[in-house]
This record gives C-alpha cells, structure tokens and sequence, in this order.
C-alpha cells in the first residue's frame, strides 16, 4: 500500500538507519534531513482528505484538507532548516580542527 | 500591566537578545550589551515575584492573540511551571554575573545566544500547547549546541555535533507522538489532552507513550539515552555548564512529569519508567568511577540525580513527586554552585584532571562553597539534598531492590565527591615540582557562588518555604487526590543511616584509590563506545520497550 503515512515511516527508518551506521559527518547531517522530511510527510498526511482542495479561501469551495498540520510544518521546516545549516557550520569547523569527516578519527 | 506578566517573562530576554545583537553590530565594547543582559535576566525574577501573589488565586492562564480556549496558543503558569521558572531566573542571572569575568574568548553573540536560551527556557516551562513546547525546546537547544562551542575548542566543537544529531533524533521522536496524539485527539492543548486521552486505544497509546519515551529519556539524560550529555556538559564553558545541568536537562524532566500526568491508561507504566531511574541512577554513578576530570565527573553525576528524580516521579505517589520536583529545585541549586566551583578551580589551576590541582587552602571561598555543595548533593542532613533524597527514598518502600540500587548510588556519589575534595584540594601534586601559590578567584565569581551556597542550606533548614507553597500544591494538581504527606526532618534514625553511607562511600573511595590502574583498563573500555553505537542502542532499547509494553497489555 502506497500512501502518505506509510512512505513517511520508511523515510524516518531509512534516515534512522543512515545515521546507525555512517560515520561521515556529512552523512549524518544528510540522514538527519530525510528523517525530518520524513516528519514532515507524516504531519502532510495526518491532515489529508480524499477529494478535497488545499486550505485557501475561495467562495464557494468549503471541502479542504485540515491545514493545522501544514501550519505546524512551516514552523518544523524552518527550525529543521535552522538546524541543518548550523550542523553543516559545525562540520566547516570541525574538518578545519580535526582534518576529517570521520567521526570515529577525531580524537 | 499585570495581566501581561506572563507574555513579558517571555519577550524580555528575546527582546534584549535582539538589541544586544544589534549592538555588537556597530560597537566593538562589551559594555552596552553585558548592561542590556543584565537588564533581560534580571527582570523575569521580579515579574515572577510579582505573579507570586496572582497565583495564590489559582492558576494563572494567559490566550496570546486573545482566541478562546482549545484553539488558541496558551501559556499556563500553575505551580510547577512557577517553580521551574523561578529558579531559572536564580541560576540563569547568577551564571551571567559569573560569566562575566570566568569567559574570555566571548565574543559579542555570545550574550544574544544566551539571551535567545534563557527565552526558551521560560517558554518551556510557561507554554500549555504541546506543539509550542516543541517549538521552545529547540529554541533552547540550537542556542545551547552554539554556547558549547565556547568551551575548549576541538572537544566542545565534536561534543555539540554529538549533542545536535541526538537532540534532534529526540525532537523527531516527540513530534511523531504529537503527530498521532493529534490525529486521534484533534487538539494540542496539553490540559485538554489529558482529559481525552484514555479515549485512544491501548496499541496507539503505546506507541505514542514510547515514541514519547524516547524523545524525553534523550532530552533528559535517562541511561540509555544519556550519550550526548557527558561531552557536551564537560566541554562547555563553565557558566553555560551550570545551566545546561540545573535547568536543560530539567526540561526533559519537567516534559516528562507533564506526558506522565497526561494519564496513558497503560499497565506497568510505573515500574518501567522506576526501572529506568534506577539504572540512570546507578549507571551515572559507575561511569564517574573511571574519570579524572572534574567538569565530566560533574556531569555523569547529573545523570545519576536524574536517575533520583525519574523514580520520585515513576513512583507517582504525592510524596515522591513532591520529593521529584524538590530535587528538581534542589539540584539546580548544588550542581549550579559544583559546576560553578569547578569553574573557579579551572580558572585557576587551568587544567580539569583532579590529579593535578593541589590546591589546598589557598582558596577558602572556593573550599568552603564545595564543601557546602558536596554534603547536599550527598544528602547529609542539614542540607537541602537530604530533604527531597529521603522523600524520594521513601516512596519506594514498596519496591525494596530500587531502595537499594538508589542506597548505592548514595554511596557512590559520596565517594565521587570525597575524591574530587581529597584530589583537588587535600593532596599535593607529585608532578608540579615548585609549590603553587593560587589566589581566589575575583569578587564577581565568588559572589554568585556563595549565594548558591545560602540557597543549599537555606532549602535544608527551611524545607517547608518551597515544599508548602509551591511543590505540594505542584504536585497534588498532577496526581488527583490529594493525600496527606508526613515528612520528617531531622528523625535520628535517618541521619544515623546517612552517616553510614558517608563512612562507606569513604571505604569506597580507599577502593577507588588503591585500584586506580584497574579502573584505567575500563576507562579504555567505555571510551570505544561511539555516536552510532549510542543511537543504535537508543533505538533497540525504544523498541524493546514497544515490545514489552505489547506484551503486557
């Protein structure tokens, strides 16, 4: 069954196992973002009905899918977006103190 | 004017986060900004002073942008919520006075970080919306992942990566549960979630409850979950140490306490999260057998008394989360004044390896503040850790083998902190050959130290200043029906126990020192434990958890 829900659950696990098993930094940083997009098609589909048109007002269309969870994702994206540039400003600094991306050989 | 207290405690740190940004544009000198800081956290405490006595008429509720009730973003102030804050704004402003001459490489952002961190802190513990508390928390945590970097450089830099791919792993989690309490609720208010959610059936409840779970037991340091917190506690400036330990990781727990009073119909819930608060408990205190360094004996320390918490609140008895939430208080206060201490003997020795310090009574202030800090954190009696430590103790009578894994702990911390005294201040170091001369540290460190030393014995003497006003009626809106508590302070059978713990937390300690070259092999052992290992065992703990909970309901 290919829907929303479920391809969201395989993001998160994909991104989970991305993150157990890399130890390039920049893999981490990446795994890390396809778990969040993965939240975020999660929340997309929480709030999906069939048929029904995206939450903007115009007369004479009242049939919309719930457009909290597309609320509460803007704010996710943002911070996820915050997130991720600052991860990425961390690798920067540590590949100039450390000379690798190998987590495991900075010692 | 009053009736927008609550928003204030909120936007003045964020305001005066932004005009110090705006300075350190345009102004090499500090002055203007430590003054706008000064400012921002010095404000809160006398808001909250003055919303002290709007509470004594029931909680106070706060609709931002004026919306009616399940729909709008609230913040709620009940007693718990004012606790917390209120000693945020203790530390918060006692660490800026001590990071004013402790830090040297900080820089102009660096107020405008710490400003943005103690905005998420209050908003944390004031918001009623779960999404919201969400939002707070990583308003919080980018800060705090940016603040670490100001400690030593190549360490604290590999420590705030470690803690930003765990946080937000823990983030991640916590919005999947919010994701499916919504679709089955249809609201985020957190006290309108408490009333529907035994409508949800037991297979969702259990997810979320884990998904929860793991996102909490991260955000608070529970062991397993607790990889990120010893670096990143450790390597972080001193000031930025104090809060990180006494009101961040208080977060976790005070997330905590508000999911676990949402009321999830769940069998078994209690003794799973007890469990987990022994081991915390414990475990903190046997990886603080192998290390040498001050600030990552501290921090492994803070683990432990998570673990004390964890049960008082797993217990869920009005006198162990009353003991919780006063250990709350209670360690925020002692581990504030450690960490500031280790500060101060890094300051001046400028080396964290115990080993080396000798500082012998060169520094009485310094002495004398950790002592007072190190009887607390032990629990001996005039103290304020002995209060909240044997009410916790006392709630699981009925559980006698945690009763006796926290009995342990006790007497591990006891020997931890007779070895950071005995090392540091009591021996002479064989390796610095010329005797060292150390003075004490300046007056802006000593002061917020010795006022953290007052609170130590000032929460021993005067339990009943916290516990009647605000931690009982706290904890008896979280737990419906409100039974009796008698606590008894000062019973001599108690005392007599707590002083056979010190003697054999002493014997512990000849232990600890007579085998130093086998605890060296574990040391190694430990430190080939690394960041994808940690998460692998994060998530097959979660998911021998969904498993467990499967099968008891």
């Amino acid at each position: 069954m290919i829907n929303g829900l479920n391809i969201s659950i395989i993001l998160f696990l994909v991104g989970l196992y991305g993150i157990i098993t890399n130890k390039n930094v920049i893999k981490i940083v990446m795994s890390l973002s396809i778990i969040g997009n993965g939240v975020v098609l999660f929340f997309i589909s929480l709030g999906f009905v069939e048929d029904s048109v995206a939450p903007i007002i115009i007369p004479g269309v009242d049939n919309i899918v719930d457009p909290l969870p597309q609320a509460l994702m803007l704010t996710m994206i943002v911070i996820n977006l915050c997130l991720t540039a600052l991860a990425l400003t961390i690798v920067i600094w540590l590949y100039y103190e450390f000379g690798t991306l190998d987590i495991g050989e900075m010692k | 004017m009053i009736d927008h207290l609550p928003v204030f405690l909120l936007i003045t740190p964020l305001v005066s986060a932004i005009f110090s940004a705006l300075i350190s544009l345009f102004s090499k000198t500090e002055k203007i900004q430590k003054i706008i800081a000064f400012i921002g956290l010095s404000l809160p405490f006398f808001y909250l002073i003055l919303l002290f006595q709007e509470l004594s008429n029931g909680t106070i509720e706060y609709d931002i942008g004026g919306w009616t009730k399940p729909y709008s973003i609230t913040l709620v102030i009940d007693e718990l919520a004012f606790t917390l804050a209120f000693i945020t704004s203790i530390i918060t402003f006692l660490s800026f006075v001590y990071s004013l001459k402790c830090m040297k490489n900080k820089d102009g952002k660096f107020y405008f970080f710490f400003l943005i961190m103690v905005s998420g802190l209050y908003g944390i513990f004031l918001t009623g919306d779960i999404f919201n508390l969400y939002v707070f928390f990583e308003l919080t945590v980018v800060s705090s992942y940016i603040l670490i970097t100001y400690g030593d450089k190549k360490l604290s830099l590999k420590a705030s990566f470690k803690y930003l791919v765990i946080g937000s792993l823990a983030s991640f989690f916590f919005l999947l549960g919010i994701g499916l309490l919504y679709i089955k609720i249809g609201l985020l208010n957190i006290e309108h979630l408490s009333i529907h959610i035994h409508n949800i059936d037991t297979q969702t409840q259990i997810v979320i409850f884990s998904l929860f779970l793991g996102a909490i037991g991260i955000k608070a340091a529970i062991i397993p979950f607790h990889a990120w917190l010893v670096s990143a506690h450790s390597t972080a400036p001193s000031p930025i140490s104090a809060i990180l330990s006494g009101i961040t990781v208080k977060t976790g727990v005070y997330i905590f306490i508000r999911i676990f009073a949402l009321g999830f119909t769940l069998q078994n819930l209690n003794e799973i999260i007890m469990v987990f608060g022994a081991i915390t408990a414990l475990g903190g205190v046997i990886g603080a057998l192998v290390e040498w360094d001050i600030k990552r004996l501290l921090a492994y320390h803070t683990v432990s008394q998570i673990g004390f918490i964890i049960v008082g609140i797993g217990a869920f008895t009005s006198i162990g989360v009353a003991g919780g939430i006063y250990h709350v208080v209670n360690h925020a206060v002692f581990k504030g004044l450690l960490f500031l201490c280790a500060g101060a003997i890094i300051y001046r020795t400028g080396t964290k390896d115990i080993r080396e310090h000798s500082i012998g009574k060169t520094m009485p202030i310094t002495l004398i503040t950790y002592i007072i800090a190190a009887l607390s954190i032990s629990g001996i009696t005039p103290f304020n850790g002995s209060v909240s430590k044997s009410m916790i103790e006392s709630s699981v009578y009925d559980y006698p083998i945690i009763w006796l894994i926290l009995v342990f702990a006790s007497i591990g911390t006891v020997a931890h902190f007779s070895k950071i005294l005995y090392y540091s201040f009591i021996k002479s170091s064989n390796k610095s050959k010329k005797k060292m001369k150390y003075q004490e540290v300046p007056f802006s460190m000593q002061l917020p130290m010795l006022i953290l030393a007052f609170f130590c014995i000032l929460l021993g003497i005067l339990p009943g200043l916290w516990l009647d006003n605000l931690i009982l009626p706290a904890s008896s809106s979280i737990i419906s029906g409100y039974s009796a508590i008698q606590i008894k302070f000062l019973d001599p059978l108690h005392i007599l126990k707590e002083w056979i713990i010190v003697a054999m937390g002493l014997i512990l300690l000849k232990v600890i020192i007579v085998r130093s070259k086998e605890i060296d092999k574990l040391r190694k052992l430990i430190s080939k434990f690394n960041l994808n290992n940690c998460i692998f065992l994060m998530v097959i703990t979660l998911i021998s958890i969904l498993i467990f909970l499967r099968i008891v309901n």
